[in-house]
């Protein structure tokens, strides 16, 4: 068993700075991190999923909306029919990816 | 763990001032250290800001296991002049049953975990966390992976709805 679970105990103070304040109340493991992890480690992540699992977090919070149509590799499954894989493209090229790029 | 008395041992000094000593076969593990000593191979004391000694401790307690599995195999390799494959096979079953307790941790410590291993290039560790972190998203639904990573939902409800109508498909149940 890994030594750690019997010898420590999950704290923290991150070094890694969050952009977030902290109330004292707040429990420090409750905190979000993964919303703000660097975008190259979020898509890292994503990569290691499904298309469908990706997608799927646009609909967590305002930050994650566009995350998954920057991924450089989309993972497509077998059982993907060849109509799906259009849409899924369409809806990258004409919905996501425009309103990102009108915003910026 | 024994060591011969030859051996190089390296200092890694924590974000929080706290001092780990450990083998130069260790601290190789991480890429980012192992370039370090490429480029300077008197260095024996290496500050690592970005990283808590809690993180530290951890990554390499990861090290130490990987470095101690790969010099058994080694050792049962020059015995028997060739690794027996169901040995070998054993030795990887239970690395990977290492690995995965090991990887019972809050998702805290995991994020924390990820950003140490992407930072020293532990290329193992990083798969090994990136993985455990894409395994609590899969088949899951918005809602759930909230409640593990403890998201807030800044959404409002029209918003939500549009973008679940933009791409239905990747909400409907999972097959």
């Amino acid at each position: 068993t890994p030594l750690h679970q019997s010898l420590l105990t999950p704290k923290s103070t991150a070094a890694s700075s969050i952009a977030h304040a902290m109330t004292e109340a707040e429990v420090e493991t409750e905190v979000d991190r993964i919303s703000f992890l660097p975008l190259d480690i979020q898509l890292f992540i994503l990569s290691r999923l499904r298309i469908k699992d990706a997608v799927r977090t646009s609909a967590l919070a305002r930050s994650w909306r566009h995350i998954w149509t920057r991924m450089s590799c989309l993972r497509l499954n077998s059982k993907w029919d060849p109509l799906g894989d259009t849409c899924i493209t369409q809806n990258l090229v004409s919905s996501s990816w425009i309103q990102r790029v009108h915003r910026l | 763990m024994a060591r011969s008395s030859t051996e190089n041992m390296i200092t890694l000094m924590s974000s929080d001032g706290e001092e780990f000593m450990v083998t130069e076969k260790v601290a190789r593990e991480c890429t980012t250290i192992r370039n370090m000593l490429e480029d300077d191979c008197v260095i024996t004391n290496i500050p690592l800001p970005n990283v808590t000694s809690d993180i530290l401790s951890m990554v390499i307690e990861y090290c130490m296991e990987h470095v101690a599995a790969a010099e058994k195999a080694a050792a049962e390799t020059a015995e028997k002049g060739s690794s027996s494959a169901p040995a070998a096979a054993k030795a990887n079953k239970d690395l990977e049953e290492w690995d995965k307790a090991f990887m019972n941790v809050d998702v805290y410590t995991l994020c924390d975990l990820i950003l140490a291993a992407n930072y020293l290039n532990v290329s193992g560790l990083l798969d090994l966390t990136i993985q455990t972190a894409a395994n609590l998203i899969k088949g899951k639904s918005p809602e759930q992976i909230r409640k593990t990573f403890h998201i807030q939902n800044d959404l409002s409800l029209e918003e939500e709805e549009k973008i679940r109508s933009q791409t239905p498909w990747a909400f409907e149940k999972s097959e």
